[in-house]
């Protein structure tokens, strides 16, 4: 029997919103601080207008749903796949005040791809956008990457076991300290050191490559936000192609991976346990993911020979793969010259690395690293077990900081996540073939969005349809949730409609 | 809990990591690249 | 005679050099294209190499990489890099951004789908870049809409700002 979600239910998720959508309001202040600095006065007023509708929609919330109740299991998905839905529509009031898009659904994509850091973008004339909506475009990605909910439960949520639950509808569910609320702060601290590690360095090479000093530090932090989130964002329109520079991609390169590791790893590592490093099996099974991606694409462009030297290869074949893996999206090629130049093995390999992702507890989203090496695994212990004697006893462990027994329960879950996502790859490319798209191209735009990567060879763009500017939005946001938290909405209306 | 001298050493070792990745990913296109053109 | 030779030879030279002056505008004319940087990059392949001339903005920032330049252009169909000794584009004075539409120029140069000398850019090697239309300020003002917008909603913040107050102070804090 599905029982009804009483009035208690809805004042519950209703309450944690309101803090979630003040969050979103608060952090409006900082774009609202560079339009001063700027001297940007029509992106200052955009800034405080939607702040002000922020404030006036979580006070409202606040007010009417006020209670002391903690949130269940149920509450916490539903709060938080309505977080990111409704942070997406907040986030692109600025968006589409500042003219830069068509309708305010382009700008809702854009919202959407900025907070669950996937990069697709439909932003027009980036070349003239104010630094205010450039930043706030870039900030909505290093919001997005730390998990809006955990921006809240580090600061505004007082229960913790409601905070846990909110932790683990976010796709989270690595505990890395006891308390939920320590443990986001500690993400946060990880980002604010490479923060400052990452600006300085890529604003250095900036400052070497041509560029002036401040412009050299505002799009140092622009993409090292975008990078280590694994977002993709970019000032401007050519991406990371826009700077010409070996030295600042190597530094992209670098940011993106270091964003791919779970933060579990980056705790384990810097209070001492180095060795972690080689034994966990994220990192291994990461490492030898990249490789074998890498040796498609690599067969497909120098059997075509596309590009003439070692070097460019790298430049432009290793960082595509790096960039998919990461499931970061920054470009280095145009979009068009993904369906002309390269082939069919090298796109292959693209979509492969997009599809798997990073490590678990990153900023990465796709099926990620440990499900794939739980699988393996899996696969691994079913052949032993069938070449082996009838009576026999197989135990499979695996080391992830720890050493452990593979359960069953962990296999079925790696297995049943891993589906899910396979069939949103494939649903998203079916539709984009009902729109009249090639194949190979529907696949490939429909992993980017889902899996929230942002590489795109062209389907996404200002003038597409909009039902598939719908799908992209829907693919993305469930993609960054691991869909556990989308289907308990559904279950929630569900219940709503039919329970009793 | 956390000493500056474990956090330097976990970021050198996350970097070094990293740096085998590129150096790897650069010798694995090169060596292609090498044998595509040679036949 | 010997004048009616030279006339001769004069109109004989004065024909070759002509037909070769016409020969080398055709082949001039024949070799260099006037392109959009999203033919350019649809067609990378038949472009490459060819020497081409492109119009548009100057957008962002004109990077000095030691005797040369870097520098890209917007023709509003797409963007593309220009690598370009430093003196031809010292004659740049406004790059488009917010504040700004930058100077329109003209480039004429070999593009390349993949120069191996620069590992592999897409770019156009610049031969001679006329400024076509200089760039300007763009004033841009206030909408006074967005300021009445801003009044009204910050006195609907206010209120509820109030009534939230007043709820916390009226409810016992929680142990």
């Amino acid at each position: 029997m599905i029982l009804r979600p009483q009035f208690s239910d809805f004042k519950v998720i209703g309450f944690y919103l309101s803090k979630l959508v003040i969050g979103v309001a608060l952090f409006m202040v900082l774009p609202m601080a560079v339009a001063f600095l700027a001297k940007e006065l029509n992106p200052l007023y955009d800034f405080f207008i939607s702040f002000l509708a922020c404030l006036i929609l979580g006070s409202i919330l606040y007010i009417v749903c006020y209670t002391k109740e903690e949130a269940r299991w149920s509450h916490g998905m539903v709060v938080v796949s309505l977080a990111w839905a409704l942070a997406a529509i907040l986030g692109a009031l600025p968006l589409f005040l500042s003219g830069h898009f068509n309708s305010f659904l382009d700008a809702v994509f854009e919202a959407m791809s900025g907070f669950t850091t996937s990069g697709l973008t439909l932003a027009q004339d980036l070349g003239h956008m104010s630094y205010a909506h450039n930043f706030w475009r870039h900030l909505m990605m290093f919001l997005g990457g730390q998990g809006i909910v955990v921006i809240v439960l580090a600061y505004f949520v007082r229960g913790a076991t409601g905070a846990f639950r909110l932790y683990v509808g976010e796709g989270r569910d690595e505990r890395l300290l006891p308390d939920i609320r320590q443990t986001a702060r500690f993400i946060w601290m990880v980002s604010a050191v490479y923060l400052v590690l990452g600006t300085l360095t890529l604003g250095i090479i900036l400052f070497f490559e041509g560029m002036p000093f401040l412009k050299s530090i505002f799009h140092g932090v622009c993409i090292f936000m975008t990078g280590f989130d694994t977002g993709g964002f970019a000032p401007q329109q050519q991406n990371v192609m826009y700077y010409h520079s070996l030295a600042f991609e190597i530094g992209t390169l670098m940011v993106m991976l270091l964003g791919a590791i779970n933060f579990k790893l980056h705790y384990v590592l810097w209070t001492g346990n180095r060795k972690e490093i080689w034994r966990n099996i994220e990192t291994r099974t990461l490492f030898f993911a990249i490789m074998f991606a890498f040796v498609l694409v690599a067969l497909g462009l120098s059997k075509m020979h596309v590009y003439p030297t070692a070097l460019a290869l790298f430049r432009k074949g290793f960082y595509h793969l790096i960039s998919a893996q990461t499931g970061t999206g920054f470009q280095v090629v145009y979009s068009d010259q993904f369906v002309n130049e390269w082939n069919g093995l090298s796109l292959a390999g693209l979509i492969l690395a997009m599809s798997l992702g990073g490590c678990i507890c990153s900023t990465t989203g796709a099926i990620k690293m440990l499900r794939i090496g739980i699988i393996t695994k899996t696969f691994i212990s079913d052949v032993k077990r069938h070449i082996s004697p009838a009576l026999t006893v197989l135990i499979e462990k695996m080391h992830h900081i720890k050493d452990s027994i593979l359960t069953d329960a962990q296999m079925r879950s790696a297995c049943l996540v891993t589906i899910a996502y396979i069939v949103v790859y494939v649903t998203g490319a079916v539709i984009g073939m009902l729109y009249g798209y090639p194949f190979v191209e529907s696949l490939f735009e429909s992993t980017s969005a889902a899996a929230n990567v942002g590489l795109s060879c062209g389907i996404t763009n200002p003038g597409m349809p909009d039902g598939l500017k719908i799908v992209y939005i829907v693919q993305m946001w469930a993609g960054r949730l691991e869909f556990m938290s989308v289907f308990v909405l559904i279950g929630f209306v569900v219940a709503l409609i039919k329970g009793k | 809990m956390f000493r500056l001298k474990e956090i330097c050493l976990g970021i050198l070792v996350e970097l070094g990591f990293i740096l085998l990745i590129l150096v790897i990913g650069f010798l694995i296109g090169w060596g292609m690249l090498t044998f595509f053109n040679r036949f | 005679m010997f004048v009616r030779k030279i006339i001769a030879g004069i109109v004989c030279v004065t024909v070759v050099l002509s037909n070769a002056g016409v020969l080398l505008a055709k082949n001039d004319s024949e070799d260099v294209l006037r392109v959009t940087a999203a033919q350019l990059i649809q067609k990378a392949k038949d472009f490459n190499g060819k020497t081409v001339i492109i119009q548009g903005e100057v957008i962002g920032d004109v990077m000095p990489r030691g005797e040369f330049a870097w520098l890209n252009i917007d023709d509003t169909s797409h963007a593309i890099g220009v690598w370009a000794p430093k003196a031809m584009v010292s004659g740049i004075r406004y790059t488009g951004d917010y504040q700004y539409k930058g100077d329109t120029i003209e480039v004429r140069g070999r593009f390349f789908r993949a120069d191996a000398d620069l590992s592999g850019e897409l770019c156009i090697r610049a031969q001679k870049i006329i400024t076509l239309k200089e760039g300007y300020r763009t004033f841009r003002i206030l909408r006074p809409a967005k300021a009445e917008i801003s009044l009204a909603l910050s006195l609907v913040v206010f209120c509820l700002g109030s009534i939230i107050l007043f709820i916390r102070k009226r409810t016992p804090a929680r142990k």
